[in-house]
């Protein structure tokens, strides 16, 4: 019966005194329990204070969100050129076959241009030399030239593009494709 | 009394510096996690190509000046050739040959 005994035996001041050591145990043990509690030593880092630690956490984030921004405008600059060199390469593969296609369809173009002139030449030669040929001999009763020069009895000698040769009654004589009318340019293609 | 309320304040003030610290390594973490995704996603974009983009614009516009000039003439011939084919039949039917 200890502090009753106390209280009994030694007076008022020692019972007291005995409280007053027994408030200071609890005292120091819910300190204790306080640490016990609040106490983390898997935050607390060695040596280190927690106002340090939380500090250093406090840069460690502040760094991580400055890379992420970084990081996220790399990224987006990066997808921007991949974007836009893809789209280009696109457009200069389309301009590549579309210039090739042009060179070709301008070379076929030039070849069957070249084909109808010759064609056309060779037709219009053709032409003139059957011409030419069908009219020799062709007797001309009366020719009038635009000068008014008239030839009677004329026979077509000869054709060319220099013009009708004639030989009549008085001699020979050669006429000037423009000194005919427009039938004769007709009849040869002059 | 005193003594235990400085004790149980000094205590919380504690705890909530503990907590703090806490949350603050938990979003460390997310942020690293976030970073890692976003190196995981820049990977593809890695090799710089700002200059073979430069180099294609060029060839680029190259190849639509050839174009612009080559479209005129390409038009012209078709032209050409449609008169001389039409030159050509008109020729054929006013000079037969025969």
């Amino acid at each position: 019966m200890g502090l009753i005994d106390d209280i009994t035996a030694n007076g008022k001041g020692q019972a007291l005194a005995l409280v007053g050591i027994l408030a200071g145990v609890f005292v120091l043990g819910g300190f204790s329990f306080f640490q016990w509690v609040v106490q983390d030593e898997s935050f607390v880092g060695k040596g280190q204070s927690i106002e340090a630690r939380l500090v250093e956490q406090k840069d460690q984030i502040a760094e991580l969100h400055s890379r992420i921004h970084l990081g996220s405008d790399l990224l987006k600059s990066g997808k921007e050129i991949t974007e836009e060199a893809d789209k280009t390469v696109i457009l200069l593969r389309a301009a590549e076959s579309d210039l090739a296609a042009k060179n070709q369809l301008l070379a076929s173009l030039t070849s069957e241009i070249k084909k109808l002139e010759e064609s056309y030449q060779n037709h219009r030669q053709e032409f003139q030399e059957r011409a030419y040929k069908a009219a020799i001999g062709q007797k001309l009763p009366l020719l009038v030239l635009k000068s008014g020069r008239r030839y009677e009895n004329a026979t077509i000698t000869r054709v060319s593009a220099a013009g009708i040769e004639l030989s009549y009654p008085d001699g020979l004589a050669r006429v000037a494709p423009a000194e005919l009318d427009s039938s004769w340019q007709h009849r040869f293609d002059w | 009394m005193l003594g235990l309320a400085t004790l149980s304040v000094s205590g919380c003030h504690h705890r909530d510096q503990v907590r703090q610290g806490k949350a603050q390594e938990l979003e460390i973490k997310q942020l690293e996690a976030e970073l890692a995704k976003l190196d995981e996603a820049r990977k593809p974009y890695a090799t710089d190509r700002s200059a073979e983009l430069a180099k294609n614009k060029e060839r680029l516009e190259r190849e639509q000046m050839a174009l612009a000039y080559i479209t005129p003439q390409v038009a012209a011939a078709e032209t050409r050739k449609d008169d001389l084919e039409k030159k050509l039949a008109t020729y054929k039917a006013e000079h037969p040959v025969k």
